[in-house]
């Protein structure tokens, strides 16, 4: 029997599921208020450092200056922790307020702590997608001062470059550099290597990598055409330094 | 119908200065002998002020910056804060390469004050309870030069992103942030993190800051400051609750109902035997009310301070430092 087609059905039902509606709003809004905390606390974790994510941490400060984790790991002033949520990222906890966080992590649902160093993402390889480390703005910043602070010996192996004004600008909104725009850079450098880069005033802009790519002939008009000239691969290439994050996220991120 | 509750002078001020009648009269309530001149003060374009991160960088130098961008610096009453007037410059102040750095925070300096009075000391524990979007967070940290920790609480979620953000750009390596209604921590700090001075910069109706946000005037209820009230009580208890013995709780609002101001502080003071209001020692403002809308407050309550728009040419403000016996 169809009851949508009688009138004094429809009338009466709807009385009831209005009514229902109200309570079941009522006790949904209740529910919410009460199991919100408890809800964040389920979804995220603030916890220190597992040893895969060390090894990803570690290889990528590899590509800064060889043996910098482990000159920052003898300094001891830093534990290593990860936030677990929509995001992953990573933390340097100074070691005097890790013990704290350790026990408010237990039941609170910590979402910053100390320094952020970087974030863990998905990184596109040639076997597909694998989980990277990347460094933040500030953690780029960090590493600089610590470098130049504490180990003024590796300032020869490390990679920057100074960019002028225009360069700066352009950089700053989160553009990639152009070589006309770099007044000075460190002797060669060298591809898959952290590049820190700075204004003429000497302020801290961001990081950059230095992108080598092969450049083939023009798309293929005709189905079959051979695309690439095999014969020109060690000299055809392209050279572009990439911005991987610059101080103007702040603005384009919001916040 | 609610147009009857109100007087025919009332009424034609709502409508010369384009408020609600109900913002009027709140008004003619809390600057009785004032309540014209308050009103213009709140038509008044707010000057813009910005704060010093000291941790990054010097006040001098960072004027000379600014200079050469072509803004006009004046000092203010701190020595790390600034007025800027902006139009001699093709620059804003929130998209300057000095900003991203994090070298200086777009703030009034009214609300720098309630962190200037708390007065945090490097290496103390600071809770900051309703820290979003952390202009006062960031100037603790300053007080604090990374020595200490604070603890950065607030209750929405959306907004723990910009404080989150601004506590990097400003560099504060000493801060915890979560999310959490402030008002039922008290099982989670316990035997964990005692509190030497507590900020509490609560939820208001932010009836004060009508220069900044002009659609206040139009506020037609009271239902707004009853709900703030129950809020501002509630986060208060707790924080009586979690303070150490000696240690400094600052109260503030950004709001000039009395209601919201003194009279949570004289419920407090009702509560709790083991508190008492500390006077300033440094010259911010006037006394709070005493006797207002028929009602007496008592003597205690000239120790709190409020912030006149008129007097001071800042927003609305009230502040009150508490300490645990």
């Amino acid at each position: 029997m169809d009851h949508s087609k009688r009138k004094d059905f429809k009338a009466a039902n709807s009385a009831k599921s209005s009514d229902f509606h109200k309570r079941s709003k009522k006790s949904s809004k209740k529910k919410s208020r009460s199991s919100h905390n408890r809800n964040i606390i389920r979804e995220t974790k603030f916890v220190t450092l597992n040893s895969t994510n060390i090894q990803r941490v570690k290889e990528y400060f590899e590509t800064i200056a060889p043996n910098l984790f482990n000159l920052f790991a003898q300094t001891n002033n830093y534990v290593l922790y990860q936030f677990e949520g929509k995001s992953y990222d990573i933390f340097l906890v100074p070691t005097i307020m890790s013990k704290i966080v350790k026990k408010l992590s237990k039941n609170l649902p910590l979402m910053h702590a100390g320094i952020h160093l970087g974030y863990m993402r998905p990184k596109r390889t040639h076997s597909g997608y694998v989980r990277a480390f990347f460094l933040s703005y500030e953690g780029g910043l960090f590493i600089y001062n610590f470098i130049l602070n504490n180990h003024p010996e590796l300032l020869k192996q490390i990679q920057t470059i100074e960019l002028n004004s225009k360069g700066e600008k352009s950089f700053l909104y989160g553009s990639n550099i152009e070589f006309e725009n770099v007044i000075s850079k460190t002797a060669n450098l060298v591809k898959k290597k952290l590049i820190f880069v700075f204004n003429q005033e000497k302020q801290y802009l961001g990081i950059a990598l230095l992108l080598v790519k092969q450049a083939g002939k023009s798309k293929p008009t005709e189905p079959g055409q051979k695309t690439w000239d095999l014969h020109s691969r060690s000299q055809n290439f392209t050279v572009s330094l990439i911005n991987l994050i610059d101080a103007g996220y702040y603005l384009r991120r919001g916040g | 119908m609610t147009d009857i509750q109100y007087s025919e002078k009332i009424l034609e001020i709502a409508e010369k200065y384009n408020y609600s009648p109900f913002m009027v009269k709140q008004i003619m309530i809390n600057f009785p002998d004032e309540y014209l001149s308050v009103i213009n003060a709140f038509n008044r374009i707010p000057h813009e002020t910005i704060r010093v991160n000291t941790l990054k960088i010097s006040p001098e130098k960072l004027r000379k910056l600014l200079e050469k961008k072509g803004f006009h610096v004046r000092q203010a009453r701190f020595e790390y804060a600034f007025h800027v007037d902006t139009s001699g410059s093709r620059f804003g102040l929130g998209n300057t390469h000095e900003y991203l750095q994090g070298f200086y925070y777009i703030q009034s300096l009214a609300s720098m004050i309630p962190v200037h009075l708390l007065y945090p000391e490097p290496g103390d524990n600071i809770l900051d309870m309703c820290a979003a979007p952390g202009s006062k967070t960031t100037q603790i940290g300053q007080y604090l030069n990374q020595k200490g920790l604070i603890l950065a609480v607030d209750n929405k979620q959306s907004r723990i992103k910009s404080l989150s953000s601004n506590v990097k750009r400003m560099g504060i390596n000493n801060c915890i942030i979560f999310p959490y209604d402030s008002s039922r921590l008290k099982p989670f700090l316990k035997n964990i993190f005692l509190p030497d001075k507590i900020l509490l910069d609560a939820p208001c109706t932010g009836s004060g800051i009508i220069r900044v946000d002009p659609s206040l005037k139009k506020v037609k209820n009271d239902l707004n400051i009853n709900r703030m009230v129950r809020i501002q009580k509630k986060l208060l208890k707790t924080a009586i609750d979690l303070l150490k013995t000696g240690g400094l709780l600052m109260y503030s609002t950004c709001s000039f109902h009395y209601q919201e101001n003194e009279g949570v502080i004289v419920d407090a003071l009702k509560n709790n035997k083991n508190i008492e209001i500390i006077e300033p020692n440094e010259d911010f403002g006037h006394p709070g009310l005493v006797n207002i809308d028929g009602k007496k407050f008592g003597i205690e309550l000239l120790k709190t301070r409020r912030i006149y728009p008129n007097r001071d040419d800042m927003d609305a403000f009230f502040y009150c430092l508490i300490r645990k016996k």
